[in-house]
């Protein structure tokens, strides 16, 4: 099984979680396929924190794919923050926000809550919208809009591109991967 | 007529006064120019065998034009007043910017179906209907 990691990803996550928690050790076991892979997060102490096996499913998206699809969208997110002026923020970053065409070149869409914010200013007071699953809960309690909220809910894109699993389900949610993240980082 | 007072100020568009409703469609593609009646005749007055997706406020159609690319056309709902706020949003946001990651609007239209937005058609449908579709 080991042999198969072959693709960048596979040691970026664990680099990434081991100089973010330093104690945690992980173990990835992937099978050639990527929706039938297997997460371990193996933590030192012992405790197994998840496991995530996906349903053998027919595979549309190799690695190689979704990382081009990862990179895109967030060039297009870096474009309307950074590039635009006044500056753009889209509120409602989503996989089903996230069109692909033919060469699978990753593609915003539906800016019918964006929200526009002048360089002077450095965050917006609105309504709370967005889409349950990805909103950012930072700008949930406090009504204050900033291109992080953008940020948080591509990061959850991110984490579905990588385990494959849905936002929201009845069983889990993508929120709690990142709620135990943060409970770590301040537990270290 | 509608008034309309929105730009797209980079790249340069083609008004179409058509008499009678439908009012206005402004539109810039690369290969070809068509007006409102040529979209409306593609897909037989927006007929459900082109619906290609629904939203919380708006349904999307699939236009396929002679000599140009597919068109996606998404319909806002006229009855609400919300609607036309998002369809103002739209313009004012990726009317007037363009980037490959950023999904293009061709043009618009206000008709008493709905108001219109015209968008490339993306071939291999949404992120999110591949990861779990």
């Amino acid at each position: 099984m080991v042999s198969e990691l072959n693709f960048p990803i596979c040691y970026l996550v664990p680099s990434y979680l081991v100089i973010m928690f330093n104690v945690v050790s992980c173990l990835f076991l992937f099978s050639a396929k990527p929706p039938n892979h297997t997460f371990l997060h193996y933590i030192a102490n012992g405790f197994l924190l998840i496991s995530m096996a996906g349903p053998s499913k027919k595979v549309k998206l190799d690695w190689e794919t979704r990382l081009k699809v990862a990179v895109g969208a967030a060039q297009g997110l870096a474009y309307l923050h950074h590039d635009c002026n006044p500056r753009i923020i889209h509120r409602d970053v989503k996989s089903s926000n996230i069109l692909l065409d033919e060469n699978f070149e990753a593609h915003l869409c539906d800016f019918g809550i964006a929200k526009c914010i002048p360089t002077t200013k450095t965050h917006a007071s609105t309504f709370v919208m967005g889409t349950i699953g990805y909103i950012d809960p930072e700008y949930a309690r406090t009504s204050r809009l900033t291109e992080k909220s953008d940020v948080y809910s591509f990061g959850i894109v991110l984490l579905e591109l990588l385990t494959g699993k849905k936002a929201v389900d009845n069983e889990s949610n993508l929120q709690q991967l990142v709620c135990i993240s943060k409970y770590m980082l301040i537990t270290i | 007529m509608f008034p309309v007072l929105l730009l797209f100020p980079k790249y340069s568009c083609l008004v179409y006064f058509l008499p009678g409703p439908p009012k206005l469609v402004v539109l810039h593609m690369d290969m070809a120019i068509h007006t409102f009646d040529d979209i409306m005749r593609n897909t037989e007055n927006l007929s459900e065998k082109y619906i290609i997706g629904y939203g919380a406020s708006s349904t999307v159609y699939k236009c396929v034009l002679k000599n140009s690319r597919p068109l996606a056309i998404k319909r806002l709902y006229n009855q609400y007043t919300c609607n036309l706020h998002e369809f103002e949003t739209e313009l004012e946001t990726i009317g007037s910017i363009r980037h490959r990651n950023i999904v293009s609007l061709h043009g618009y239209a206000l008709s008493p179906r709905g108001n219109l937005l015209f968008y490339d058609y993306m071939e291999n449908g949404s992120l999110w209907d591949l990861l779990h579709g």
